[in-house]
């Protein structure tokens, strides 16, 4: 190999050792010192002619000086006392920071709190067939939910569709579990509405059960508001208002005081001075029944929300389309 | 549904509140969801749950607030004068759908003039939520709004001969009150007289034909109980909901009829008019309905027992009858508006508990009983994913699970046909989500293109979600993915170094690390292999395999729909997370000690062809190095002079190490000397040497 190649082959190596900054005793030994590869060279100019071997040295020298300062700078770093003081206003170089999307910020924090609970986190299937979306939980076959215009049936499949809601998990988990049982059941669900800026035809759900011998409405309402006061810092009042579902009985919602006006009213709780939170109530007997416990063995309540709607009021989004609109921008300023 | 405040305090014996009703309506489940003012009243819009049929009226409500405020005598009492049933009417009424009408009566009045309604009248109608029309239809209007009996009124000398109850005929038509025409189908019922002529689509709207118009003389006065089922159907099919309708599909009370057809004769002939008699069918049969409820368990929901006199007192005030109250357990007697509703035990536990007011029950958690409970593997392996990428600088996206076969297209062709045969919705909401989504990546590139017109430079999305497929045996597979885009420099505005654009292998960086965390395997456990996929620019797309199975894959897309303006190379992948989480390792990792010797390094170099799959040389190195060869670098990849054009020089330190001894360079250099032997001479590579 040629003194000009070698030299150049010296040259990459050096500056791929610069930039991974080897340390300045290892750059000392590799190049420097005795059978080092600058130094090699060095010994190998007598064999060229004058012209050459100046050209050669004067390259050879710009090498060892670039690794002489770099030994210095690195002394800077790691020597005491003294060097040029620098800007550490400076802007650095900047190490991108992804963001989560806002939905799964507000997943993982109810997750967490429940978690903290004790209860069980399940992510079931968006396929569902409709005898756990729907007869097992008493949503008989001429029930408006059922219909094809609320229902994404599955093409050439009669009995699979796509989830309407969360809730399937229930029955299944019951069936093959013996209580106590507290389960946290979410991700998407879908329903056949047309998009506009509060609806989409999937969105997310976030649904809970517990269930057990002599599970009563003061252990329900227990539950929710240790979990809306975690969820929701700075809530004064929260109150329950019974409510019709048909897999619970008794069934109520829960309100929460806007905490943004007080309860005076405002953009944000729709001038009601309280915000609806979630659905919940007493899990019906039949439900047991059909699980194959002993009747009147247990009770349970079970609840539930829908997510879109408290991460937009959480964060002050007024469509619910931005949520799917999945723009840089908007996931950063949320989730950074 | 909207109330009147005046209107409501004509149902109570004395005065109540505006806030004692609030609250009220509230406590009992019926929310106020807004309250406006209008002239001196007060409205409240109510949500009416659809169990409640009884309380789309006045007096129903003036019920639930009385016993919410437990005030029983607060409700005034129905009255209404009662006339004969069963008379001469001069016409009959021919049933032919006896299970969609159980009950039917048809009066007739003569020689009534239709005239505007007092004011008063008017007022309650329009804060009612009702239009005003003559004095006949308002007073039809304000009675249902009152006792909850939707009615309907016709125009008698317009009938031809008897009123036919009956299914519609195929694509019969009908020309409604509201002016427009509606096509019928046999499962919907009509109305109609001898000659066919419509006069009503039954609970739901009257027709044109039959209408009271300003010169009617001769009235019919309509009825009925219909059918829930059927309104309900008939209504859906037709895309239409009506005051009538609403309160059949949710089933008026069987045994109100007579009462609302009372109190609409008498406000009538208090006006003008003589009634002539009633035309009935009537094959339904008041059956009592008891339901029992044990104290026991009564306390169990409560967490307390309310006083047996509070007890019995709530239920009466609801116009549950006691049957019997041991003093153990409780038995009422369901009244007819309540009977579709009120069927259990927790049925009368929710009344009970509504009375008290859920807020002034107890609260506290329940007590705790600690078991072992598996953990949710997927769901931890799903929060590591997600911080992965978010702390490697990407952005979290959420799609629907939907797509079109236009999007799926350049993306369905390539991959193994099996796997994605795509899934159809029965009835999809529009022409861009008929199929459920095989892969996220068209998605993705949709966001990125959205993103692109925002004008960021620096794009990198990912998200995990369900795919959906069909197999060749047509089982429908339910799929974890993860999937993402990377496009742009790797750094932004750096002044440190020279902007880099990321490149295949800055995203075969991302994806090592991904699989190396998450799995807990080693680097090598993994394996690249150019892929037949199309959407990935010919020679720059991999598949990924952890032994034989395959992961997914990752390279720079190609595709027609990636925007016209991306200007860098788009680069993706999608990985299938069961798959991943089925080969992860779970082992706990034993310690093993460093090795106390020191390395010995080697470097060489090799020209081969551009393209070479250089996994080549690194596998000669630990074939022959075998556990000798602690690592292996590929420190420097260079093209130009002095290498030919089309190959490229690659540069490897190779670490030698051994834990139980100082390795001699006669060792080392034997293996190293072995090592170019071999790929010059079996792989036939040229060593970059002098």
């Amino acid at each position: 190999m040629s003194i000009e190649s070698t030299l150049l082959d010296i040259e990459h190596a050096l500056q791929k050792d610069l930039e991974t900054g080897m340390a300045y005793h290892e750059l000392q030994t590799k190049y420097l010192k005795k059978n080092g590869l600058i130094r090699d060279l060095y010994q190998q100019m007598g064999q060229l002619d004058p012209d050459s071997r100046q050209a050669l040295g004067q390259k050879l020298n710009t090498l060892k000086d670039q690794i002489e300062s770099y030994g210095k700078q690195a002394q800077q770093v790691s020597g005491k006392k003294s060097g040029q003081a620098i800007d550490v206003s400076r802007q650095p170089s900047m190490i991108e920071h992804g963001a989560l999307h806002p939905i799964t910020l507000t997943l993982n924090e109810v997750m967490d709190i429940f978690e903290g609970f004790g209860f069980d986190i399940v992510d079931d299937n968006e396929l569902e067939t409709t005898e756990y979306c729907f007869d097992r939980l008493r949503i008989p076959k001429w029930h408006p939910a059922r219909d094809t215009q609320d229902t994404f049936y599955i093409k050439d499949e009669e009995e699979l569709i796509l989830r309407t809601q969360t809730t399937a998990t229930q029955l299944k988990i019951l069936e093959k579990t013996e209580p106590p049982i507290n389960v946290i059941s979410l991700g998407k669900v879908y329903r056949s509405d047309e998009i506009d800026a509060t609806h989409t035809p999937v969105f997310h759900q976030i649904d809970g059960f517990m269930v057990d011998e002599a599970i009563s409405l003061p252990h329900l309402k227990g539950t929710l508001e240790m979990f809306v006061r975690a969820f929701i810092p700075g809530i004064k009042n929260i109150r329950f208002r019974p409510h019709y579902f048909s897999y619970t009985e008794p069934s109520l919602e829960l309100d929460v005081q806007c905490v943004l006006c007080g309860g005076s009213g405002c953009k944000a709780c729709k001038h009601a001075g309280w915000i609806e939170v979630l659905g919940a109530g007493m899990m019906h007997p039949n439900l047991f029944v059909d699980a194959g416990y002993p009747r009147d063995k247990y009770t349970g309540f079970a609840f539930g929300f829908g997510v879109e709607r408290i991460v937009m009021q959480r964060h002050g989004i007024e469509d619910i389309r931005l949520l799917f609109a999945n723009e840089i921008e908007m996931i950063g300023q949320i989730g950074q | 549904m909207q109330i009147s405040y005046q209107t409501l305090l004509e149902h109570f014996t004395q005065s109540v509140s505006v806030d004692d009703i609030h609250q009220a309506l509230n406590q009992m489940g019926s929310e106020v969801e807004k309250i406006s003012n209008e002239d001196d009243d007060t409205i409240f819009h109510l949500e009416i749950t659809p169990n409640r049929p009884d309380l789309l009226c006045y007096h129903g409500l003036a019920r639930e607030i009385s016993a919410g405020l437990q005030q029983p005598k607060l409700q005034k009492p129905l009255q209404a004068a009662s006339y004969e049933a069963d008379s001469d009417v001069g016409i009959t009424v021919d049933l032919h759908a006896p299970s969609d009408c159980p009950q039917y009566y048809l009066r007739k009045i003569i020689n009534i003039t239709p005239q505007p309604s007092p004011d008063e009248w008017q007022k309650s109608l329009t804060h009612s939520g009702f239009s005003v029309f003559n004095h006949i239809v308002d007073i039809i209007n304000l009675k249902m709004a009152q006792f909850g009996q939707p009615m309907h009124a016709i125009d008698a000398d317009k009938i031809v001969g008897n009123i036919v109850i009956r299914h519609a005929k195929p694509n019969e038509t009908i020309l409604c009150l509201d002016g427009k025409t509606r096509t019928l189908c046999e499962k919907d019922v009509l109305i109609s007289d001898e000659a066919d002529n419509p006069v009503a689509i039954a609970g739901v709207i009257g027709a044109k034909f039959a209408e009271v118009t300003k010169e009617t003389k001769n009235i019919l006065l309509e009825c009925a109980y219909f059918d829930p089922q059927t309104v309900r159907k008939t209504c859906k099919r037709l895309n239409i909901m009506t005051e009538s309708s609403k309160r059949f599909e949710m089933g008026v009370d069987p045994e109100g009829l007579l009462h609302g057809l009372n109190t609409v004769t008498d406000a009538l002939l208090n006006i003008n008019g003589q009634l002539v008699g009633t035309a009935v069918h009537q094959n339904y049969s008041a059956e009592d309905k008891s339901v029992t409820l044990s104290l026991e368990r009564l306390q169990l929901y409560f967490s307390l027992l309310p006083e047996h006199s509070w007890i019995e007192n709530s239920m009466r005030s609801l116009g549950f009858e006691i049957e019997a109250f041991s003093g153990t357990q409780i038995t009422v007697k369901v009244p007819s508006w309540r009977q579709r509703d009120v069927k259990y035990d927790v049925c009368l536990i929710e009344e009970l508990a509504k009375i008290y007011d859920y807020n002034k029950l107890p609260s506290f958690p329940p007590q705790a009983k600690i078991s072992l409970r598996p953990k949710n593997r997927w769901l931890q392996f799903k929060r590591r994913s997600e911080d992965f990428f978010v702390h490697q600088g990407f952005y979290q996206v959420v799609n629907f699970g939907f797509m079109s076969e236009e999007d799926l297209h350049g993306f369905g062709s390539q991959k193994t046909k099996s796997e994605l045969e795509p899934v159809f919705i029965e009835r999809p909401l529009n022409k861009n989500f008929t199929i459920l989504r095989p892969t996220q990546l068209p998605g993705l590139i949709k966001n990125f293109n959205a993103n692109i017109d925002r004008a960021e430079e620096q794009i990198q999305l990912f998200e995990i979600g369900r795919t959906f497929y069909k197999t060749q045996q047509g089982t429908i597979q339910e799929q974890r993915s993860i999937s993402g885009v990377m496009y742009g420099p790797h750094r932004l505005h750096d002044w440190q170094q020279p902007t880099h654009i990321n490149s295949f292998y800055d995203i075969k960086a991302l994806i090592h690390a991904y699989l190396v965390t998450t799995t807990r395997h080693p680097a090598q456990a993994f394996r690249y292999q150019p892929t037949a996929l199309d959407f990935y620019v010919e020679g720059r797309g991999s598949d990924i395999y952890y032994n034989d199975q395959q992961l997914g894959h990752m390279g720079q897309i190609i595709h027609q729909d990636i925007h016209k303006k991306s200007s860098h190379p788009v680069l993706g992948f999608e990985l299938n997370l069961d798959q991943l989480i089925r080969v992860g390792n779970h082992d706990t990792t034993q310690y093993v000690a460093p090795s106390r010797f020191p390395s010995i390094h080697k470097d060489f170099a090799f020209i081969v062809d551009q393209g070479f799959a250089s996994q080549h040389i690194v596998n000669t190195i630990r074939e022959i190095g075998q556990d000798l060869v602690k690592a292996i670098y590929l420190f420097d990849v260079y093209q130009g002079k002095p290498i030919p054009k089309g190959k490229e020089s690659l540069a490897y330190k190779i670490e030698f190490n051994a834990s139980d001894r100082s390795l001699t360079h006669d060792e080392v250099n034997g293996l190293f000397e072995e090592m170019i032997k071999t790929l010059t001479k079996t792989h036939g590579l040229q060593l970059r040497d002098a």
